[in-house]
């Protein structure tokens, strides 16, 4: 089979090759930036964030060490971290506070899975999470508050935040290992009837 | 601790939430080394929370691909042109002295590039922030201005909606039969508002003036401004018995040109 596009990307990082820039832009850009502005809420702000990020990616590629975790761990925790610090900086609030006169910000609005062909069935998945888990998993994870701080925040017992932060975290598992199980069914569907369109699909998915 | 309790205890979530201390971090990349089954635990609920948050995925606005890359090509050729310099430096070393002398001024410059850029940076930043302070004082004047226009408003709304507030409707006399027009009177405040509904237009050098009927005497309660769209406060005078409004020549009068009384209303 031929080099997954991950394969290609991390090789091209480590040569310091300018490629990988562009090739990472086109595939985790659309990811990163939707996380960033989850998480600052502004679009331009959020714009300023994803450059900081590549530029950082750039910088560092010959620091990422795959035996921690996947590429897009990596990328996803430098813009996560990036931008969380922003909303921590000094003048972050009050630049949100005057932009928020003039710019509509589009936050409160769910996620968008409609221009991302590979998510397709998935748009479901957050209607799944209870709200309950849903809020802890958006203030830790997109906001940066440790479990104290949700305790406070939200006036519940720290024990039960911990609690819904496991169950949180096992029902988006489950969630995703059943869209999988789908997925496959699906393509073992397909390969009865169509073997080459299958075969295409596997190497979409998995190549 | 064994696996178990490990598995149980928190710690793994914290993690992948990327909320545990460095030392927990740790300790769990310890345990996710000894044990298959912990880097599977992880790598799971990493993908699940992954998954979960490219749900977000939102295709970055045109262009800013372009600006980024550019940026990464400035980076790069800054670091060319430094080690391109340093090339160059080390090749026309003469004597050691000399070595160090050109190694002295590199570092100089690069100390005064740095600076300058720092010093530019700040001048930015510094900029940024009297451009926003500036936004700030003006969206908090225009605010103030609102807020003691909404006040008064309300003052005015309050005053016509006291039970002590009386309208007293004012009728044109013969002189001009279809002037109407409204004095809001509240004798407890001492308060009075004119409303000019319908007042027929002036002459320049003429303007209408009210009177307060006292005992058949006429008290001034001021010139009126025909033009004014709003609620205009005029002199409240203790036990009126009617309010007339009176053509005189522009500026007022001290008696009352009666012949020409084209309003009146009791109250």
């Amino acid at each position: 089979m031929a080099q997954s596009i991950e394969e290609h990307i991390i090789q091209l990082l480590q040569q310091n090759d300018k490629k990988a820039m562009g090739l990472l832009y086109d595939h985790y850009a659309a990811s990163l930036y939707g996380i960033i502005l989850k998480v600052v809420q502004s679009e331009t702000i959020a714009q300023d964030v994803l450059q900081d990020a590549f530029i950082k990616i750039w910088q560092n590629g010959d620091k990422y060490d795959r035996s921690k975790g996947k590429l897009f761990t990596w990328l996803l925790n430098i813009a996560r971290n990036l931008a969380i610090d922003k909303t921590r900086s000094a003048n972050f609030r009050q630049k949100r506070k005057i932009q928020s006169l003039d710019e509509l910000v589009i936050t409160q609005k769910g996620p968008s899975v409609e221009n991302k062909p590979e998510h397709i069935g998935l748009g479901s998945v957050i209607a799944k999470l209870e709200e309950k888990y849903r809020i802890i998993i958006d203030l830790i994870y997109f906001q940066g508050y440790t479990q104290k701080e949700v305790e406070e925040h939200l006036g519940i017992p720290l024990g039960t935040v911990k609690s819904r932060v496991r169950i949180a975290l096992r029902e988006l598992r489950k969630t995703f290992e059943e869209h999988n199980v789908t997925l496959l069914l699906l393509v073992m569907q397909l390969l009865n009837e169509h073997s080459v369109l299958a075969l295409d699909l596997i190497t979409g998915i998995y190549g | 601790m064994d696996k178990e309790t490990f598995l149980k205890s928190g710690l793994i979530e914290q993690y992948v939430l990327g909320i545990a201390s460095e030392e927990e971090a740790k300790l769990v990349e310890q345990f996710a080394d000894q044990h298959p089954v912990i880097q599977q635990e992880i790598d799971s609920l990493r993908e699940g929370l992954e998954q979960y948050a490219k749900q977000y995925a939102i295709d970055p606005p045109d262009g800013l691909k372009g600006r980024i890359m550019e940026e990464i090509d400035g980076l790069d050729q800054a670091a060319s042109n430094m080690v391109a310099q340093q090339l160059s430096n080390s090749q026309t070393q003469r004597t050691r002295s000399n070595f160090w002398a050109l190694i002295t001024s590199a570092a100089a410059l690069i100390g005064l590039a740095l600076a300058f850029s720092f010093y530019q940076q700040r001048n930015n930043a510094q900029d940024q922030l009297a451009a926003a302070q500036a936004e700030l004082a003006m969206v908090q004047e225009q605010c103030s201005k609102d807020k003691a226009a909404f006040q008064q408003t309300q003052q005015t709304l309050a005053f016509l909606n006291s039970k002590q507030t009386l309208p007293v409707n004012l009728k044109g006399s013969t002189l001009a039969p279809e002037a109407v027009a409204v004095v809001y009177w509240n004798s407890q405040e001492k308060k009075a508002l004119f409303n000019g509904l319908n007042l027929p237009e002036l002459p320049a050098d003429k303007t209408y003036q009210i009177w307060a009927d006292v005992e058949g005497e006429m008290i001034n309660m001021g010139v009126l401004d025909r033009t004014n769209p709003n609620l205009q406060e005029v002199a409240f005078i203790d036990h009126a018995e009617s309010l007339n409004i009176t053509v005189e020549p522009k500026g007022g009068s001290e008696h009352p040109t009666v012949e020409l009384l084209y309003l009146n209303g009791y109250i």
